[in-house]
């Protein structure tokens, strides 16, 4: 009788959060001003290698409004790092000791009255270097007698990471046709709009609270309690609104210690903001890795196996790159069927500033080597691209032995879709000279499975209260740094307790407040495993409220009650109903006035080393090519993914706009340059991130799929999407110019002398 | 990366302003729009003791045309009024285009065609086209006005004929004629809030088929815009064929200066500046002349 309750599940709905950051009312780190507050800032070393003979801060002490100076000779010499499983991987202090490793490194802090003060006294701290030989790249960094960067690794190599399954010999060996490619990546910036910025307070009693920008508060509040000799309830990490993060705000910064330390040294509170040209100069990037390929095939075009190896160019410490590593090779095996695949990663130290983990984490590099072997295999062998890929993609329950299993798989539906929806067919018959149709796909992860973080709690953890009001309160550590995961969250436990958007409060972004634990925003995580864990406390509330009211219906089991419109009923009487809130109140009586409250967790079991699921997603960009100039223009871009349930299409296409732009930047424009470890380009000017009007028109379509380990069936939307853009682009561009690109970005000079040889 | 201090003075006359420089001297800088001297002062890159603010000096204010005399800037005139001027769109629409495409709404905002064109730099996007329609540049100082030829006016980068105690008072374009076409042209990575990697202006009168005078300045390939000498050269009085654009496109190619910097290589920016200038000239010389 009456029809499905209205769900949210799928609704457009706008961001509660856009108003307040459009309007400039969205409080960030360096918004908030504390009384009696000092600014602080950091001394960075200007070689890319050398050993310190001596630190000497008497002159930066004495000047006037100086109120505390500390060098890595000051401070425990605590090494940190995200890879807490193993203590090795963990190679960084927050001040240089006795060496610094690249253009940037952290020397010493100063906190002083005004952030002119501050750097007034950086300039007078006198660090005597001995300069060292630097590496700066892979091969030199494996060179035979290449300077070392760490002592403890004499060849420079920090850790390799093997994935070998199938006979790949034999798969070569009944090779029709081997594609043998060796392909470079670039480093790039995260480029959030909002730089870092870390507010430390010491409480009279030694404890620490700390405000910063951070997509991972409890990795923060861990290794910052570590590193200031705490225990990790001593310090609190609030993470105010965060503009933007893409992978650069996941690990313990050297200012956010500098901060806390020269707090609790001072007793005031103690603020650091880094400048734009410290974040594009010392901040995380992208690895630049250097990827060797081999394919092999058959003649109709059936993948046989795949070896690749990837260096990786780390950097100056380890920083996230021992999961890079792996990712990588995770990538490299995606999408297609490989009976047999062998991979190899190395992890290089070199004196170039540290990469980090960024949109796509491995991917975009292992895809980009990928995906372009495929497109130059389809020319070679005579086959569409689009048939190529259809005879070997991914299937539902397919497995990459004693690594992943595919739960659930629309790549084959995402490849027929996005022919249709660029007419891929017409188009390529017509192009005309300069112009270009390219493919790339993609697979991406739903979170990570494996705890190299090593921690004791679950990886996502929500509370939920629900009172007499026919409110509801959601408390997670889940951070929302700019992807729009409050919303979500919230619209997935409305959705489970049958309440309106507006019913629902979310308190986040404390770890004295949130049920711990919260592993933060990274991998594509949040939506499947926080979302999973506000359902699972959702649904002892409702398990709760339901043996209440039980007897109130003519009904066998409960099973049979559903909580919709603001009131629970019988599914199959829905007429009969009773408020939300007075079954709450019934609730609460029954428990002598306590308060209904609920958590909930997951942690992801029996899901291999990478992930629960995985999403997949083919894209078609549309180019033309000045082929006087070399300049290309994307004229539009043709999007099919499928991201399992899409609990909210206009988030999800906010994902894909923002991926769309980010990668067109890797492609085409952005690249950081670098001379013996010096970033040249230190400003957005000179830093050519694609603006509004270089945004190409986009159409995107999804391909619903259920993911059993989603909540309602969702999973990763937008990361992945990094990976495809360059390879199509890449792709269609050869189309245009005959220009093969190996070497990304696509450079317009490389455009020309390909067709400068060509034509003469 | 923090403003350093300097006293700041907001004169309302150009007396006023000359007696700050009289009293201050090295120490003193002239800001118009701010958007160059205050980064600048930011990252260290340039010092001032004393900033003189130009914005409320009545003499330096506003825009206006006439048949006669052309059009006459006001150093403080904003890049936006000159973008939005309806004058200037019509009679000077490389000036038009070339302000259209500079940096961002915000910058135009604050920024004036004289700090453009005062901070000498060589990609400055208004050099070209206001050298093209033959700018004149005023300059006033405590002993009186001297006038000059904007293309003159630059030294090199960052430096201009401008006397320690002289203001840029305003400039003088032209009328231009009116079978004058014109074009500018900018090249950089980006479309749009982009320095440019090479930019151009060609201005040109044909007389039939043949070119009465073209004028085409190169910025950003040399120390200061440059005037190319030798593509006009080509160009002036002869017939138009595609052979002469292309003679004309290489003599430009050949005789600009470019460095190799991060932006682009010498070589590229040879190339585009060859590619540009025939493409201006392949455009201008097919317009259909105005009524």
């Amino acid at each position: 009788m009456s029809p499905r309750r209205e769900t949210l599940i799928g609704k457009r709905l706008p961001r509660p959060d856009a108003r307040a950051k459009v309007t400039g009312t969205a409080e960030y780190t360096d918004d908030i001003v504390l009384p009696g507050m000092l600014y602080g800032a950091m001394l960075r070393s200007p070689v890319a290698h050398a050993r310190i003979v001596s630190i000497d801060a008497s002159r930066a002490r004495a000047l006037p409004g100086v109120k505390c100076v500390i060098t890595g000779r000051d401070v425990p010499a605590i090494r940190y790092g995200n890879w807490r499983l193993v203590p090795q991987l963990q190679d960084e202090t927050a001040l240089a000791t006795d060496k610094v490793r690249f253009v940037g490194d952290e020397v010493a802090a100063v906190a002083a009255i005004d952030r002119a003060t501050a750097e007034e006294a950086l300039a007078l701290i006198d660090v005597e270097y001995e300069e060292l030989p630097g590496v700066f790249g892979v091969d030199a960094a494996l060179a035979e007698g290449a300077p070392v960067v760490h002592d403890e690794h004499p060849d420079n190599v920090s850790l390799t990471r093997e994935i070998d399954y199938g006979d790949l010999e034999q798969a070569f060996a009944e090779a029709d046709y081997v594609r043998e490619d060796t392909f470079t990546t670039h480093a790039v910036s995260h480029a959030y709009m909002e730089p870092c910025s870390t507010l430390a307070k010491c409480d009279p009693d030694g404890r620490i609270t700390v405000w910063t920008s951070t997509q991972t508060p409890y990795y923060i509040q861990c290794l910052l309690a570590r590193t200031m000799e705490l225990r990790e309830n001593d310090v609190r990490v609030i993470k105010p609104a965060v503009g933007g993060g893409f992978g650069g705000k996941m690990e313990l910064r050297p200012w956010d210690f500098a901060a806390a330390w020269m707090a609790r040294a001072t007793g005031r509170p103690v603020k650091i903001t880094l400048s734009r040209a410290e974040e594009l100069s010392a901040g995380r990037r992208r690895h630049p890795v250097t990827l060797h390929a081999r394919t092999a095939f058959k003649k109709d075009g059936t993948i046989l196996g795949r070896e690749l190896t990837a260096k990786l160019d780390g950097g100056a410490y380890n920083g996230m790159g021992p999961t890079a590593t792996f990712l990588i090779g995770n990538f490299g095996a995606m999408l297609y069927r490989f009976p047999a695949y062998r991979y190899r990663g190395i992890y290089c130290y070199t004196n170039n500033p540290p990469a980090g983990a960024m949109r796509g984490f491995g991917a975009p590099q292992a895809l980009f080597a990928g995906e372009m072997q495929m497109n130059l295999a389809a020319q070679e062998l005579g086959i569409d691209p689009i048939e190529l890929r259809l005879k070997n993609a991914m299937e539902t329950g397919d497995e990459l032995p004693g690594v992943a299993t595919i739960s659930s798989c629309g790549f084959r539906e995402c490849l027929e879709e996005v022919r249709e929806l660029s007419k891929w067919e017409e188009r390529r018959a017509n192009l005309r000279p300069g112009e270009g149709l390219g493919l790339a796909c993609y697979s991406f992860i739903s979170g990570g499975v494996f705890n190299w973080f090593n921690t004791k709690y679950p990886f996502s953890s929500a509370e939920v209260k629900v009172f007499d009001d026919g409110t509801a309160q959601l408390t997670t550590l889940a951070a929302d740094i700019g992807q729009g995961s409050d919303l979500i969250l919230c619209q997935i436990l409305a959705e489970e307790l049958g309440l309106k958007l507006s019913d629902v409060r979310l308190v986040t972004g404390d770890t004295a407040v949130c049920p711990q634990s919260d592993l933060g925003t990274w991998g594509s995580r949040v939506t499947l495993m926080a979302g999973n864990a506000v359902r699972e406390a959702a649904q002892k509330i409702k398990q709760e409220l339901f043996g209440i009211v039980s007897l109130d219906f003519d009904l066998n089991v409960i099973h049979e009650l559903e909580c919709g419109d603001g009131h629970i009923y019988a599914k199959s009487k829905p007429k009969k109903r009773i408020p939300f809130g007075e079954v709450v109140a019934r609730a609460q009586k029954a428990r002598r006035g306590e308060p209904l409250r609920a958590t909930g967790s997951y942690t992801p079991r029996d899901c291999g080393l990478v992930s629960p699921a995985f999403s997949f997603g083919a894209q078609v960009a549309d180019v033309s090519v000045d082929l006087e100039t070399g300049m290309t223009t994307v004229k539009g871009m043709y999007t099919v993914h499928d991201c399992g349930t899409e609990l909210n299409p206009m988030a999800v296409e906010g994902q894909l706009e923002g991926s769309i732009q980010m990668s067109l930047g890797y492609a085409l424009s952005e690249e950081l340059l670098m001379d013996q470890g010096r970033t040249l380009n230190r400003t957005l000017l000179d830093y050519k991130l694609p603006v509004a009007e270089d945004m190409p028109p986009s159409i995107s379509k999804t391909v619903e799929t259920f993911e059993p380990k989603g909540p309602f069936g969702a999973k990763e939307a937008g990361e992945g999407l990094a990976c495809p853009t360059a390879p199509a682009i890449a792709h269609a561009v050869h189309q245009a110019t005959g220009y093969f690109c190996k070497d990304l970005p696509i450079r317009p000079e490389r455009i020309l002398e390909h067709l400068d040889r060509q034509g003469g | 990366m923090r403003l350093p201090a300097f006293e700041y003075h907001a004169p309302t006359s150009l007396a006023e302003v000359f007696a700050l420089l009289a009293e201050h001297g090295a120490s003193a800088k002239l800001m118009a729009g701010g958007t160059d001297l205050l980064p600048g002062l930011k990252i260290g890159k340039r010092t001032a003791g004393h900033v003189i603010a130009l914005k409320g000096v009545r003499e330096l204010a506003g825009l206006s045309f006439d048949e006669r005399e052309g059009l006459t800037l006001g150093a403080h005139t904003r890049l936006f009024e000159v973008g939005e001027s309806e004058v200037v769109a019509e009679r000077y629409p490389a000036l038009h285009e070339a302000i259209r495409t500079l940096a961002t709404v915000q910058v135009r905002n604050k920024a004036t065609v004289a700090g453009n064109l005062c901070n000498a730099s060589p990609c400055a996007d208004t050099a070209t086209p206001l050298c093209a329609y033959g700018a004149t540049a005023v300059l006033h100082g405590p002993g009186g006005v001297r006038k000059l030829p904007l293309e003159s006016f630059f030294v090199g980068p960052g430096k201009t004929q401008l006397g320690e105690q002289e203001v840029l008072e305003r400039f003088v374009v032209p009328p231009p004629p009116a079978d004058l076409r014109s074009r500018f042209i900018k090249f950089s990575s980006r479309s749009r809030v982009d320095i440019a990697a090479v930019n151009l202006t060609l201005a040109l009168r044909l007389v039939g088929d043949v070119i009465a005078r073209a004028d085409l300045f190169l910025g950003t390939v040399a120390p200061t815009p440059m005037r190319a000498a030798r593509a006009e050269r080509c160009l002036d009085g002869a017939r138009v064929t595609p052979e002469l654009l292309e003679r004309a496109a290489a003599a430009a190619r050949d005789e600009c200066k470019p460095i190799t910097d991060f932006r682009a290589s010498a070589e590229y920016k040879r190339r585009i500046v060859y590619v540009m200038t025939r493409r201006a000239l392949e455009a201008l010389c097919t317009e259909e002349a105005s009524a």
